[in-house]
């Protein structure tokens, strides 16, 4: 059942999309598009995992260990740390660290954030980079 | 032709800006190609790690230049529209992405042409789920480049974390410095891809059924890139 609205509805907004719409209104549409997604992403953060799942079924984009929560992670942490102007060698010890730990490479951000920065702070940017990671 | 030099197709993400980190080993002067059209937003980021790489080499060591695409991006996506629709019903309409990719290679060809440059490389990765990117699609696009003499790799294709050995390199150089994406947005012509793909598609027709539609969309849409190559207008 699922799977059959799925279908009509991509369905439909493939015939949609196949209308004779103007360059710049199609533009708009295509922006109206990406806002959509981005609050779709941000109310239902299971699309993601949704995405992921098909990306492994179709042998198609980001897989185990590569998923895109991880990387907007580990980015937030880093735009951060910069921000707080915490010294690069710092985080290069808690990445070397996390290399001779075997963490995963999903667990990088939270890893080096803790190991850099106190408690609170590692907690309230982690809490922050989540709500990055909503598309 | 100069194989001293290599173009790279460059947004400041996490893969063209290790790939250029990596090239500027390799190669005397890389050429970063970052490209506009009304999709793409916040095109001033990618000034952040030209920035950074620059700092990482030296100043001359990489050319940065802004191209518009939008033209033959429009041309190849709604160009011949009622006869692609014919040919490939609500998948031509939804292939917005692969437009946009093809107008870039299109764009690049002309520049190294211009520059006399015969190396290119791009960050394309199997994690990428745009026609680009996928295994079948760049076979093809390794033979256009060929037909215009220019060597086109893409080594990180079997990497998975660019991200992260892009921040260890930045965090082995002396002085160390934080390395991170910091690109442009596009706003929606991944959405109509994504969305068509993901819901209509693939579980209609699978992955074999989009490999054998993206071959015939590519060979049909790279001839019209080789008349606009032709063409040889001033970039």
């Amino acid at each position: 059942m699922k799977k059959i609205l799925l279908l009509t509805a991509g369905a439909l907004f493939g015939l949609f999309n196949m209308l004779p719409i103007p360059w710049r209104v199609r533009v708009l549409w295509m922006r109206f598009l990406y806002f959509l997604t981005w609050q779709g992403t941000r109310w239902f953060p299971g699309i993601l995992s949704w995405t992921q799942r098909q990306n492994i079924t179709y042998r198609m984009g980001k897989q185990s260990g590569e998923d895109y929560e991880s990387i907007v992670q580990l980015e937030e942490v880093l735009k951060r740390l910069e921000s707080l102007g915490v010294p690069p060698q710092q985080v290069k010890l808690a990445l070397d660290q996390a290399e001779a730990a075997g963490v995963a490479y999903e667990a990088y951000g939270a890893y080096i954030a803790q190991a850099v920065l106190e408690p609170a702070d590692a907690h309230l940017i982690l809490q922050e980079s989540l709500q990055a990671t909503r598309y | 032709m100069d194989a001293t030099q290599v173009c790279i197709q460059f947004t400041g993400g996490k893969d063209s800006t290790l790939l250029a980190a990596l090239m500027a080993r390799e190669f005397a002067q890389v050429h970063l190609l970052t490209f506009r059209n009304p999709l793409i937003v916040n095109l001033e980021l990618v000034s952040v790690n030209v920035g950074k790489l620059k700092q990482l080499y030296s100043e001359d060591k990489f050319q940065h230049q802004l191209l518009d695409n939008e033209a033959l991006l429009r041309e190849l996506y709604t160009g011949q529209w009622l006869r692609d629709l014919k040919k490939y019903n609500s998948y031509a309409a939804n292939n917005v992405c692969s437009s946009c990719r093809l107008a870039m290679i299109a764009h690049t060809i002309r520049y190294c042409r211009q520059k006399g440059i015969r190396e290119v490389r791009d960050g394309a990765n199997r994690t990428g789920f745009d026609l680009s990117q996928q295994p079948w699609s760049l076979e093809l696009i390794r033979q256009f480049y060929q037909e215009y003499g220019i060597h086109y790799d893409c080594q990180l294709l079997q990497a998975s974390r660019n991200d992260i050995d892009l921040l260890k390199l930045g965090l082995e150089a002396q002085p160390p410095l934080y390395f991170y994406r910091s690109q442009p947005l596009c706003k929606g012509g991944g959405e109509i891809h994504n969305i068509y793909f993901r819901c209509y598609f693939l579980p209609r027709y699978g992955r074999q059924g989009r490999q054998q539609r993206d071959i015939e969309w590519l060979h049909d849409k790279l001839e019209r890139c080789r008349e606009y190559i032709a063409a040889g207008e001033v970039i």
